[in-house]
């Protein structure tokens, strides 16, 4: 009676948990890994929900808000300023995930101080402009890729979905030498029109 | 084992399960870490970041970002922080991570709560709240206390807590998480530079 009993309680906790784990991977999907359609810079990638082009990739020092008054912001490391042309196929679409990634797999996000873009939305066959500044430290620039995509609205995760893997053909020589950039350039986010940077003389603060 | 009764048996298995869980974490409390004494220059391995406090001043200003207004001090705090896992982190854990005790805070003007302000010693620009910081970066930030001009310094103690991190949150079901620690990591009484 009482083996069998333990039994029992045995069996509900397996059950309990193994219901758990099912549930947790379904609702957060980190499981499913994302379907990958690679591209370097100046290629097209073709989702099923959209076109995806890297259409430049400038280092900066220095990334100048808008509003004149405000201070520059400077890198840690290198800003990375990933030009983005996105342009939905099926219906409007939000564009919510862009990152970059190492050579080790480390992810690394676009900067919310540089006041830069962080997403972007285009209507179908209406392609739509973006600039990202990544922050990422000076030594690991060789070989990054752009992972980009719908995202999640809640997880730093694709969820399965299909995304754009982009090479941003940074070499081993550019990591040399891009760290050493003392270049600022005016902050972009979004536009329906193709955005050309625009370099920016810095002058000190009084104070 | 086969003589034991269910709940011994019962108890057993939950030690097995326990000594398993070690490695992640399982056998480790806050309490069995301790809490160090805090100085200045210590590297602080807070979970997601090492926080190093270089200083703290108090100050009337912190041109080009705050003014004078008569009356207030501002206790500045500069560290370095520097994220070391292999994804990016919000900057919001170091800033949730620093307490103090006898501060005699204020809220900063047209904040509903009292908070601290968080500026980029490097290019005097206000960390916005929910900046992610990318792994492998270092930052110098002045994390910025409005205080009332009677405050005894000497009195004043800060803390640094930690964070534990947790893959799947069971009640939200939130993955890769950071769970504050209950108690400090680091706390104490450093010295306070007077800046008039």
């Amino acid at each position: 009676m009482r083996a069998r009993r333990t039994t029992t309680v045995l069996s509900v906790l397996a059950a309990v948990t193994v219901g758990h784990l099912i549930a947790s991977r379904a609702e957060t999907g980190l499981g499913d890994k994302p379907f990958v359609t690679s591209a370097s810079e100046g290629r097209v990638a073709h989702l099923v929900y959209g076109d995806v082009e890297v259409t430049d990739v400038t280092p900066a020092k220095y990334v100048v808000p808008q509003v004149s008054t405000e201070l520059a912001r400077m890198a840690g490391g290198v800003y990375l300023l990933v030009s983005v042309k996105a342009t939905a196929t099926r219906e409007p679409t939000t564009f919510r995930g862009a990152y970059l990634v190492d050579q080790s797999g480390r992810q690394y996000r676009a900067s919310a101080k540089a006041e830069c873009a962080l997403l972007v939305e285009s209507g179908p066959g209406i392609p739509a402009y973006a600039v990202y500044c990544f922050d990422v430290p000076t030594d690991r620039l060789a070989g990054l890729r752009l992972e980009f995509g719908r995202g999640s609205l809640t997880y730093s995760t694709f969820q399965g979905d299909a995304i754009a893997d982009i090479d941003l053909g940074i070499t081993a020589a550019d990591q040399r030498s891009w760290p050493k950039t003392d270049d600022a350039y005016l902050a972009e986010s979004t536009s329906l029109a193709p955005i050309e940077l625009e370099s920016v003389t810095l002058t000190e603060t009084g104070s | 084992m086969a003589n034991r009764s269910t709940s011994q048996r019962l108890g057993a298995v939950a030690a097995v399960l326990i000594v398993l869980s070690a490695p992640f974490g399982g056998w480790r409390s806050a309490s069995e870490q301790g809490v160090v004494p805090l100085e200045l220059g210590q590297k602080i391995d807070i979970g997601p970041f090492h926080v190093t406090i270089e200083n703290v001043k108090q100050v009337t200003d912190l041109l080009p970002v705050i003014e004078a207004d008569g009356t207030s001090r501002f206790l500045v705090v500069k560290a370095t922080v520097t994220n070391h896992t292999d994804r990016p982190e919000s900057a919001d854990l170091v800033t949730q991570a620093l307490t103090g005790k006898n501060t005699r805070a204020l809220a900063f003007e047209g904040d509903a709560v009292l908070r601290l302000h968080v500026y980029d010693v490097n290019d005097a620009v206000e960390v916005p709240r929910g900046e992610m910081v990318n792994p492998g970066l270092t930052y110098t930030y002045a994390f910025v206390l409005r205080q009332r001009p009677d405050v005894d310094l000497d009195a004043v103690t800060l803390s640094v807590y930690g964070y534990q991190f947790q893959e799947v949150d069971p009640q939200t079901l939130d993955p890769d998480r950071w769970v504050p620690d209950d108690q400090p990591l680091a706390e104490g009484h450093v010295p306070i530079e007077v800046t008039p």
